[in-house]
């Protein structure tokens, strides 16, 4: 192809040549003109110098060098470049504007973290300051257990002392009761011995003291003849003086001067005397009479000498004798066995217990009513017991009591009874008179226990002058015990006591306050967060500290702390708008979306009649995932595992609104609200409605998400049933469950591998039957799919303790574990809340099946066969706190498991 | 754990080591007390029960027990009753017979560590 190439100062000018190529040109080419004009132009004038120049050079060389066509490719190139270039910037522009806009988003993310942390930190304010007071409230606990130990110990001390005391008390009674006896024999004997003594000495004012001192003299000496003689000069000078008498008849019995002895004797009987020195004659002149073999006389005389000084046992030693003499074995016998007590009890009486035992040997065994005896004299026995109507009866024989009855002599043992009255036992000898006897019977005093709650209130008898202390002891009869305490309304109660002990519970009731919240706006929702009763405007309170949370659609939810003591409490809440609620909230791959609630329509009436002040609102709640919680007006439903809940809520005379609010794991929340009217009842109902009666509710509480692991050939199927009228039976299969009085159920059932239907049914007491159907799935067994489960933890900083290598070994582990495809999860120096969140998580995966390996490395300790693995937030000092801040590792013949505090 | 109804739990307690507690407190004793595997599952003690365990001496990274449980359990075709005799054979030769380590297992089917 041919160039362009006008002006070439190397090839000389053809004019004829140039007209061809002109022609050619002008055929092929379009801009020629303009370049030939240009050139024509260039041509004319100078070169130009600078920008101009060099343009016109290179245009020059340009339209030389390339064809129009090439030109025409190059300015559509130019234009080409040009719109993509246009193209990219509006692209850009479009970017720069998403950019923008993501860069706002990220902004207000920003700020809602902030939020988020701001609010973070001011739970991380209160989660310290009450991880203080718990601290302090363990403190406290803890010291008051050292108190409580403290004061254990030294009531166990003093109840020791007590029982030494006691004891001690015991051995001293005792010793004092044998001393009394031996006193009171001494007594006797001394009185026997001195009364003669004393009389001689004082009742012989006439006489002369010293006939009567030669008399004696001669006496103790044996010259028997000059002893009558002084004495009887001293009798028939004074026969009042019975001082002589007993001397003068011994020395006429030492004398064998029988007949004169008794003579003597009778003579001093028939004179006035006291009871000893008469005694002393009698036993003389039994001794006298049965030297005589005049034996009837003789037992006469030493029967009264035994009446006379019942405890003498020389009289009755005797008097055995001469009964014995006479053949009258059982009077001999009694008399005897008498004797032998009497001198066994004193100390004089010793020398003479083996001759009266032999002569107690020497008797045949008793026999009863001797028919050789003659029946022997009777005398009458007369009980005067108090009350009067008591009932008198013999133990030891068949006899019955009639007052004035006539009884042969002999120890009769009298029991004397009367509803409401201690026993007594009284013990008669009939002898040689009539007796009468007189009893009075102690009223029963019955135990009277008042257990009061709370235990340290003060308790008192009103009406009686009876101090109460705990076990104390009261005569039957009616009672007013009067508990007290502060801040407990005091409480009153009669008790009678008839014929047992009594004990009787009181438990006081707080005294209660009246607690009004005023909110702003009004018609805001308050509830007490940590109480189980619904808010109303006045409602009474026991004391304690309560939290009011109010909270409306579009403010800020307020929650405050209100502490009732002794005054009734008003609150005025006013809440604040909340700008944030408007914002939409972050979507960052979260379960954002709230459980949602379907309500049992029929659970749910619109009205109710006046009689109706409760009612159940029954529904189920659905998530992706999981519902934790429902509440119908801040009280927490009963939750089933496949999210049925139902709930009890107390209904006023009004419109009762009624919340229903679910909350998934995630926090989210889904309401429902509605309301229920009950009507009034002071409005006259002309059609009385009748009670509406609602069917039983089943709610199955385990096992958790109805479904078992792949062993667990059977399970403890447990739930709920909630009945207005009272639940009187659920079945499982045809089979009866056991049943709590709150409505929860228990029954064993066996599962087959896949799905179970289990049929439930439960009866109210008025017979209204729910039958529900659930299913229970148990997964394939092993073979499946395994999962390598691991949980790891070292410890290793325990304060005081610490360990060199638990740390390496734990993570160790980890890092092998994990190259054999285990899923681990590994815990370094963990606190007991960490390990045992942890150990319950893990044994919650570990329900899908697998394989599950947990390995520990730290201090560990063997408590009572119970093994612990200690955290190192655990003190290290005595068993008892590891025993309550450490996780023990249970073990059951068939489970083992790990448990949190126990 | 083994009421989560999984088919094999493998418990692994190096935990008996010589603290102040089992030398104050007298209900505390030395050691842990041995208890008896559920059906499918395992406990291996660092130590015989009643025993104490030994950290390992300052030059070593890990304590002796989990040392040998280290060495083995990657091993190939062993099988985990096998791997915890060869790790008693291990601490007992490396603590000159001081500490025996000590199982008890209830295993219903093989379970391999590293593979067959």
């Amino acid at each position: 192809m041919l160039q362009n190439r006008p002006e070439n100062p190397d090839v000389p000018h053809d004019p004829a040549l140039q007209e061809a190529f002109d022609a050619f040109i002008q055929q092929t080419r379009v801009p020629l003109d303009f370049h030939t004009r240009v050139m024509a132009r260039v041509q004319q004038r100078p070169a130009r110098r600078g920008l101009w120049g060099w343009l016109e050079r290179w245009w020059t060389w340009w339209t030389h060098h390339w064809s129009p066509f090439g030109v025409l490719v190059a300015t559509v190139c130019v234009l080409l470049s040009l719109a993509f270039n246009l193209g990219l910037g509006s692209y850009a522009w479009k970017h720069r504007q998403a950019v923008t806009s993501v860069g706002q988003e990220l902004t207000a993310a920003q700020a809602q973290v902030r939020e988020v942390q701001a609010e973070n930190r001011q739970w991380q304010t209160r989660h310290a300051a009450l991880s203080g007071q718990l601290a302090a409230l363990q403190e406290q606990v803890q010291r008051k257990e050292q108190d409580s130990v403290a004061l254990q110990q030294k009531l166990t001390a003093a109840q020791e002392q007590v029982r030494e005391v006691q004891a001690e008390n015991r051995q001293w009674q005792t010793r004092h009761a044998a001393l009394s006896g031996q006193l009171a024999a001494l007594q006797e004997q001394r009185a026997v011995l001195q009364e003669p003594l004393a009389a001689q000495v004082t009742d012989l004012p006439s006489v002369d003291r010293s006939i009567l001192d030669q008399a004696d003299a001669a006496f103790n000496r044996g010259r028997y003849d000059e002893a009558i003689t002084l004495y009887s000069a001293i009798i028939h000078a004074e026969p009042t003086n019975i001082r002589a008498y007993l001397p003068v008849g011994r020395a006429y019995a030492a004398k064998g001067r029988y007949d004169d002895a008794v003579a003597a004797f009778n003579k001093g009987l028939q004179q006035k005397s006291d009871s000893a020195l008469k005694h002393a004659i009698y036993q003389e002149l039994g001794v006298v009479y049965g030297k005589q073999g005049r034996d009837d006389e003789a037992t006469a005389a030493l029967r009264e000498a035994t009446k006379l000084a019942p405890h003498n046992f020389h009289a009755q030693h005797m008097l055995g004798a001469a009964y014995l003499q006479k053949g009258l074995q059982s009077e001999a016998r009694a008399a005897l066995e008498e004797a032998l007590r009497l001198a066994k009890a004193s100390p004089g009486g010793k020398d003479l217990v083996p001759s009266i035992e032999a002569m107690l040997r020497y008797l045949p065994p008793l026999v009863p009513n001797p028919p050789t005896s003659p029946p022997p004299e009777k005398f009458k026995l007369t009980v005067q017991a108090t009350p009067a109507n008591s009932t008198i009866k013999f133990a030891n024989s068949q006899l019955e009591y009639r007052p004035g009855m006539e009884l042969a002599p002999g120890r009769y043992d009298l029991v004397v009874t009367r509803d409401g009255y201690k026993p007594a036992r009284q013990q008669v000898t009939v002898s040689t008179a009539d007796v009468t006897l007189d009893v009075a019977l102690e009223l029963i005093k019955y135990k009277l226990t008042v257990q009061a709650t709370p235990a340290d209130s003060t308790i008192k008898f009103d009406n009686s002058k009876v101090e109460y202390w705990p076990g104390v002891t009261v005569e039957p009869g009616r009672y007013e015990v009067v508990v007290t305490r502060n801040g407990y309304k005091p409480g009153r109660r009669w008790v009678t006591i008839h014929d047992a002990d009594v004990s009787l519970d009181v438990a006081l009731e707080p005294e209660k306050y009246k607690l009004t919240v005023r909110a702003k706006p009004t018609d805001s929702y308050i509830k007490l967060a940590n109480s189980t009763e619904e808010y109303q405007p006045g409602m009474e309170l026991v004391p304690g500290r309560y939290e009011v949370v109010v909270e409306r659609q579009g403010y800020k939810v307020d929650r405050r702390w209100v502490t009732i003591s002794n005054a009734d409490v008003a609150l005025d809440v006013a809440l604040d708008p909340d700008k944030a609620a408007s914002k939409a909230p972050p979507a960052f791959g979260v379960d954002t979306s709230p459980p949602s609630i379907v309500l049992k329509q029929e659970s749910i009436p619109k009205n109710v009649g006046p009689t109706q002040s409760r009612v159940i609102i029954i529904g189920h709640a659905t998530d992706d995932s999981g519902v934790a919680e429902v509440t119908v007006n801040g009280k927490k439903a009963e939750l089933g595992a496949d999210g049925t809940f139902a709930v009890e809520v107390l209904l006023r005379v009004g419109h009762n609104p009624i919340r229903v609010t679910a909350l998934d794991i995630n926090g989210n929340e889904g309401h429902e609200t509605f309301t229920i009217s009950r009507e009034s009842a002071k409005l006259p109902d002309p059609q009385p409605q009748p009670v509406p009666v609602t069917a039983p509710t089943i709610v199955l509480l385990s096992p958790e998400g109805l479904r078992v692991g792949a062993h667990e050939a059977s399970t403890t199927l447990r739930g709920r049933v909630t009945a207005p009228n009272g639940v009187a039976e659920v079945t499982v299969n045809g089979n009866a469950a056991a049943l709590e009085s709150d409505g929860t159920f228990s029954v064993g059932i066996t599962l087959d591998v896949g799905e179970n239907p289990i049929v439930v049914a439960a009866m109210d007491t008025q017979r209204q039957v729910t039958e529900q159907t659930f299913t229970i799935s148990r997964p394939l067994g092993p073979g499946s799919a395994t999962q390598r489960l691991a949980l790891l933890v070292g410890n290793a900083k325990y304060p005081g303790n610490p360990l060199r290598n638990t740390v390496n070994d734990a993570s160790d582990m980890n890092t092998a574990l994990k190259k054999l495809g285990f899923e681990t999860t590994l815990l370094l120096d963990a606190t007991f809340e960490q390990m045992k969140d942890a150990i319950d998580a893990f044994g919650r995966k570990l329900r899908h099946g697998g394989v599950g390996l947990f390995y520990y490395a730290g201090h560990g300790v063997q408590i009572e066969g119970q093994n612990y693995l200690i955290p190192v937030d655990t003190p290290l000092q005595t068993a008892a706190r590891v025993k309550y801040m450490s996780c023990p590792l249970m073990h059951s013949s068939n489970a083992w498991r790990m448990r949190g505090m126990s | 754990m083994a009421d989560a109804g999984n088919e094999l739990n493998i418990i692994i307690l190096d935990a008996c080591r010589e603290n102040d507690l089992t030398r104050e407190a007298h209900s505390v004793q030395r050691g842990l007390a041995s208890i008896q595997a559920a059906q499918g599952s395992l406990i291996a003690y660092a130590t015989a029960p009643g025993d104490v365990a030994l950290d390992g001496s300052e030059r070593e990274r890990n304590g002796v027990y989990t040392k040998y449980l280290l060495r083995y359990i990657t091993q190939k075709g062993l099988p985990v009753e096998d791997l915890f005799k060869r790790v008693r054979i291990g601490v007992k030769e490396g603590t000159k017979g001081k500490q025996i380590p000590w199982e008890s297992f209830s295993l219903l089917g093989d379970f391999y560590f590293a593979g067959k």
